[in-house]
């Protein structure tokens, strides 16, 4: 067996791979049975993308840190390969119910999403460790349904960088907030890796 | 994806200590851990002993390129690892590493477990397989090699890890509580390869367990609060006990003297 299909199973990629797809489908499928019209809500939206950016999550630290860490194998292009497939891999789940009557949005709105929440993700892994990684992301998928938000509600920049993942497209400042999450944990965990446990 | 290897990495090394510490220092989180280590090491099977909390763990960590260090100079196989732009990944290649617990690979067979190390260690594509069987047949797991890893008793994935260390071949092994989980028949055969290991590797193992020590090392450290408090063969530690200092042996006796006397230069 290959050097890098041992890694994805190390990585345990293809649990990941079902996780997401159930949590993108699965959720496309419950708002598609309750037959009401329209594209999946904004919330929905989130939790489709930030359940299969936590499944993600669960591929960017292996079992053994400190063995991944005594590797000779160079990490920084790896994990930064990592991150563009699953980046890809999440885009394109979301995508794929595009063109239906129950979608997630257009791609510009999915594309927004998907990259914050993998910069939380990857942030939570680089700062928290993989065990903790949904830390940071976890609020943005639990608190929206139950907060009376609405596109049009929150006109004030810091209402705007806090509900970014339910901002129009056409919110720069939620677009920037997505931006810059990505870009911080990207670089935070392609640089420093998987925050090391200490077990003593 | 892998780059490809520069002047200095291509450069060959020279060295005569495997492990050149000096003033070493080393936190293990918060707490500072190693406290101003010198130790340099060859070829050889060296055994690391110390009491609970001595900075055993912390130092190999920091030896295996887990850990960096706070300040002071390491030198590994010849390359120094603190600076910036130092040759780890040519230090990496020639290491092996046995934690004091692995994380769990549970679908992984034992073969794919040190296939999957040896890939990480950049070995040729080619040379795995044969170099994984040789590795899994040392540490007498043969016949188990197409068992997974969550199948296995504590004793045999402790043997497992061996092999993934040694999977390499590496110039510098470090073998943290190897023999945890071992029985008596496991533990002999397992001092004997590691008497085999230190015939061209620099070998360091961290144990509680002096006996292990005296049958299998050519070498003592013995660690306190983070420095090497004294270092030996097998047979001078012996001399150091008295009647007085507890222990079965006279290795025994002679380790629990230089506890007793590094706790007593700690608290004065």
């Amino acid at each position: 067996m290959t050097g890098v299909l041992l890694y994805l199973r190390a990585r345990r990629a293809p649990a990941a791979l079902v996780g997401a797809a159930a949590a993108v489908w699965g959720l496309w499928a419950i708002w598609a049975g309750m037959a009401v019209p329209g594209e999946v809500p904004d919330q929905m939206g989130m939790a489709a993308t930030g359940f299969a950016a936590i499944a993600a999550g669960t591929t960017l630290a292996g079992p053994d840190t400190h063995l991944d860490h005594t590797a000779a194998r160079p990490w920084p292009p790896r994990r930064a390969l990592h991150l563009a497939v699953a980046a890809a891999v999440i885009l394109g789940l979301l995508l794929s119910v595009a063109g239906t009557a129950h979608d997630y949005g257009d791609a510009a709105t999915v594309t927004r999403n998907c990259a914050g929440a993998l910069g939380l993700i990857t942030l939570g892994t680089a700062t928290l460790g993989g065990a903790r990684a949904w830390f940071y992301l976890a609020p943005f998928i639990t608190v929206p349904p139950f907060l009376p938000l609405s596109r049009t509600s929150i006109d004030s920049t810091a209402g705007q960088i806090l509900s970014w993942p339910l901002q129009p497209t056409t919110s720069t400042t939620a677009t920037i907030t997505a931006a810059v999450l990505f870009a911080a944990g990207t670089v935070a965990y392609i640089h420093r890796g998987p925050l090391l446990t200490v077990r003593h | 994806m892998v780059r490809s290897l520069s002047e200095t990495e291509l450069k060959p090394v020279t060295w005569e200590y495997a492990v050149q510490a000096k003033g070493l220092r080393v936190k293990a989180g918060r707490h500072l851990a190693v406290t101003g280590l010198d130790l340099s090491i060859g070829v050889g099977v060296h055994g690391l002993l110390g009491p609970n909390g001595a900075g055993k763990t912390t130092l190999m960590r920091a030896l295996a390129t887990v850990l960096s260090p706070e300040s002071g100079t390491l030198e590994l196989l010849g390359r120094p690892v603190q600076e910036r732009g130092a040759d780890l990944r040519g230090v990496r290649r020639g290491t092996g590493y046995l934690p004091q617990e692995f994380g769990y690979y549970p679908k992984f067979t034992v073969r794919e477990f040190v296939e999957y190390v040896a890939w990480l260690k950049e070995m040729p594509a080619l040379a795995v397989p044969v170099a994984a069987e040789r590795a899994i047949a040392r540490v007498g797991l043969a016949d188990r090699a197409d068992r997974k890893l969550k199948e296995l008793s504590g004793g045999m994935l402790r043997r497992a890890g061996v092999a993934q260390a040694i999977v390499n071949t590496p110039d510098l092994l470090l073998l943290d509580e190897p023999t945890v989980g071992l029985d008596p028949e496991q533990r002999l055969a397992f001092r004997e390869l590691l008497r085999d290991l230190g015939a061209d590797t620099c070998v360091l193992v961290s144990t509680h367990l002096v006996e292990d020590v005296v049958a299998s090392c050519t070498d003592v450290v013995v660690v306190h609060t983070g420095r090497v408090v004294w270092q030996g063969t097998p047979g001078q530690l012996a001399e150091r006990g008295g009647t007085g200092d507890p222990g079965d042996s006279a290795a025994e006796r002679g380790y629990s003297a230089l506890v007793r006397q590094a706790r007593r230069e700690a608290g004065a």
